[in-house]
Order: structure tokens, then C-alpha cells, then sequence
């Protein structure tokens, strides 16, 4: 009779440390999947001419004003280069005319889209 | 948005709680050009202000205070206030050291064009002072009117203002005790720092010119020369001008004597 107990015990046991070291591997497993899949999402930055800016002072004027729209990571101008160049989150879905609205908002006036590339991180 | 009215209207209290002349001289730059919106600017200056009375001096620091906020990208307003402190003072005029009467103006984006070659932009401007604090002479306003233009060809800057002012405008005698008008010009050009990013040197001249005329007595016209520097960051600019007067003796007997004007700009 104890020795059926004792195997009862064992097996539940062994069953429990298995389901549970099943359940931590798989765990462990799924978030190397995801922290990869992380790592190679990609980010779009966009980068417009920019006229009317003529100090430093007009750049972080304008960096504020376009790091407002909801999906922007970060914005560097520059008005040396007469142009900010914007990086967007993952999957963020930012127009065209958000970004022009947004110029417009520091007194600044949007020239032509350069460029639009992806960076892989 | 309410939020905004409400941290402004705070900020406007704070100021009017703790504090006025309205001159056109001292570093006008950004004058025909109206910030960006939502971008606050706070403005700290020193003055060192030398006056004549026959041989007898009188020595002022002014310390103004200044914010600025672009409501919209066309509509900035600006509160100023100043702390008077008096070094020398060997006349016999009353003066005490206090907060003079805060300064409320607006100012409206009129035109602006932007291209890769230049900026132009002209905006106009009212204001008065408030008597909340009862420091003016005769517990009046000093109503003032102006006209700005800027024009930016690549590095260099070009700032003019013309300003009108009710000085001491007494509302029930219906008239001003004077009629000033204020012209200056400001010419900048930046330098680039080598190998330090995003910071610029700038130096500038400017020219005003002050016409006064008294309600009563003889009207009298007088100005300065001022060379000045501005080093100029993302955040903080920090100004120094010293202005040299020119026809210096007013109408009323006071002697202007060369001013020293240290400010820093923080831009939020």
C-alpha cells in the first residue's frame, strides 16, 4: 500500500516538474522569438527640406513641433542643411501632411521629401 | 488647449503678481518674425544704465524679465517686467529700488516667406503697461504701437522696428505726457564655431533712434550705437551689447550715458 502511494507521489511529481519545466522553456523560448523578432524590426525615417530656419534656436523650434506627431521617435533638424530628418516608431503611420502641418506650425516652410529609407537596427 | 490657457494664465498671474517702459533699443533680433507655436521664451537681462543730470549721476540697474509664448504660429504674447534697482544716485529725483509696472503685448504675424535663399517676415504689435502695481509717475498706461520687418539672407540678419508710444497716457486728462517714436535697426551675421555642432557666433551692430516729444516743452531726438554679440545654441542664447548714446541730452535735463546690456535667452 505505501509503496503504491510513493509511485502515486512520483509520478505527480514527475509530472508536475515536467509540465512546469515545459512551460518555463517555452516561455523562455517564446521571448527569444519575440526579443529577435525585436531586434530586427525596422524604423523609417523620412527626411524633408526645410526653409526658414537660421539658427540653432529655429532647429529645436522646429524639432519640438514635428515630435508631437503621435509616431515619431525623434526628429533632428538642422538649418545648416535646411532640412529635419524624422524617425518614425515601428509601424508608425505618419502622412505626408502631418509633417507638413507640423513645419508649418514652427513658421517654417516644408520643400520636397528627400529621401525615405529603412534602418535596420 | 485648456490646459495651455491655464498654465499661461498662471504664469501671466505669477508675473503680474511680482511686477515699464517699452523701448525699441536693446538686441531686437527675431523682431518681423514670430515663433513657432507653443514656444516659450524667457528672457533675463541686466542693464547697467548711466544718466547725467549736470554733474550729478545716476546709475540704475534694470533687470527685466521677458516671456514670450506662441499662442499660434501668426499670434505670439509677451509679458515683461523689470526690477529697478539704483546704484548712485546724486540728483535730487526720488527713486527706489521696485518692480515697475508689467508690460503685456501681442504680436501678429502680417507676412512671412520662406525660401532657399532668404526669410522676410513683417509682424505688427500692441501693447501697454498696467498700472496694476501703481509704480508708473501718475498711475497711467503706456500704450504702444509698432511695426517689424526681418529679413534673413542666408547667414546675415537685417531686424528693424518702429515702435510709437503714449508715454504715461493719463486717462483722464485724455492725453499723454509724451509722444515717442523708436526706431532701430539691428544687422547680424552668424558664424559657424569649427568642431563645436549647433552652437553659432553672432555678432551685431545696431542703430536706434528715439524721438521724444513732451506735451509741454521743447521735443528733443537722441540715439546710440551699439555693438554686440550673441553666441547662440539650440536652448539658450546669451546676448551682450553695449550702447554707446549719441545727441544724449533729453528735454527734460537728464544726460544719457553709455549702457552696458547682458541677457540670456532660454527657448523652450
Amino acid at each position: 500500500m505505501k509503496n503504491i502511494k510513493h509511485n502515486i507521489v512520483l509520478i505527480a511529481m514527475t509530472l508536475f516538474l515536467s509540465t512546469f519545466a515545459h512551460a518555463t522553456f517555452a516561455s523562455d523560448t517564446e521571448n527569444q522569438i519575440i526579443t529577435a523578432e525585436k531586434d530586427t524590426i525596422q524604423n523609417t525615417t523620412v527626411c524633408y527640406e526645410v526653409f526658414g530656419m537660421d539658427c540653432p534656436g529655429c532647429q529645436s523650434a522646429l524639432e519640438k513641433q514635428v515630435k508631437k506627431i503621435d509616431g515619431v521617435a525623434d526628429a533632428k533638424a538642422s538649418f545648416k542643411e535646411k532640412q529635419v530628418v524624422i524617425e518614425l516608431m515601428p509601424d508608425a503611420k505618419v502622412s505626408d501632411q502631418e509633417i507638413e502641418k507640423r513645419i508649418k506650425k514652427a513658421n517654417f516652410t516644408p520643400g520636397k521629401k528627400i529621401k525615405a529609407v529603412k534602418d535596420e537596427k | 488647449m485648456k490646459n495651455k490657457i491655464l498654465s499661461f494664465s498662471i504664469l501671466t498671474a505669477f508675473l503680474c503678481y511680482f511686477g515699464s517702459q517699452t523701448k525699441a533699443e536693446g538686441i531686437s533680433v527675431d523682431a518681423g518674425l514670430t515663433p513657432a507655436q507653443d514656444r516659450i521664451v524667457v528672457r533675463l537681462q541686466y542693464r547697467n544704465m548711466l544718466m547725467q543730470m549736470g554733474d550729478n549721476d545716476i546709475v540704475m540697474h534694470m533687470m527685466p524679465v521677458v516671456v514670450a509664448y506662441g499662442l499660434t504660429p501668426d499670434i505670439t504674447v509677451m509679458l515683461r517686467n523689470i526690477y529697478r534697482s539704483v546704484g548712485t544716485n546724486e540728483t535730487m529725483m526720488e527713486m527706489d529700488n521696485r518692480w515697475m509696472d508689467p508690460f503685456l503685448m501681442g504680436k501678429v504675424k502680417l507676412y512671412r516667406r520662406n525660401t532657399r535663399a532668404y526669410s522676410l517676415g513683417v509682424a505688427g504689435f500692441a501693447g501697454t503697461t498696467f498700472p496694476v502695481l501703481n509704480s508708473s509717475s501718475s498711475k497711467t498706461y503706456s500704450p504702444v504701437l509698432g511695426l517689424n520687418a526681418s529679413f534673413r539672407p542666408g547667414l546675415w540678419s537685417f531686424d528693424l522696428n518702429n515702435a510709437y508710444e503714449w508715454v504715461n497716457y493719463n486717462t483722464e486728462e485724455n492725453q499723454p505726457a509724451a509722444r515717442q517714436l523708436q526706431l532701430n535697426l539691428a544687422v547680424s551675421h552668424n558664424i559657424l564655431v569649427p568642431g563645436i555642432e549647433n552652437w553659432i557666433l553672432s555678432p551685431v551692430q545696431e542703430f536706434s533712434f528715439i524721438s521724444d516729444s513732451p506735451v509741454t516743452g521743447e521735443s528733443s531726438s537722441y540715439g546710440f550705437i551699439s555693438p554686440g554679440l550673441q553666441i547662440v545654441s539650440p536652448y539658450v542664447k546669451f546676448e551682450a551689447l553695449y550702447q554707446i548714446a549719441l545727441n544724449s541730452s533729453q528735454n527734460t535735463g537728464l544726460k544719457n550715458g553709455n549702457r552696458l546690456i547682458l541677457g540670456l535667452r532660454f527657448l523652450f
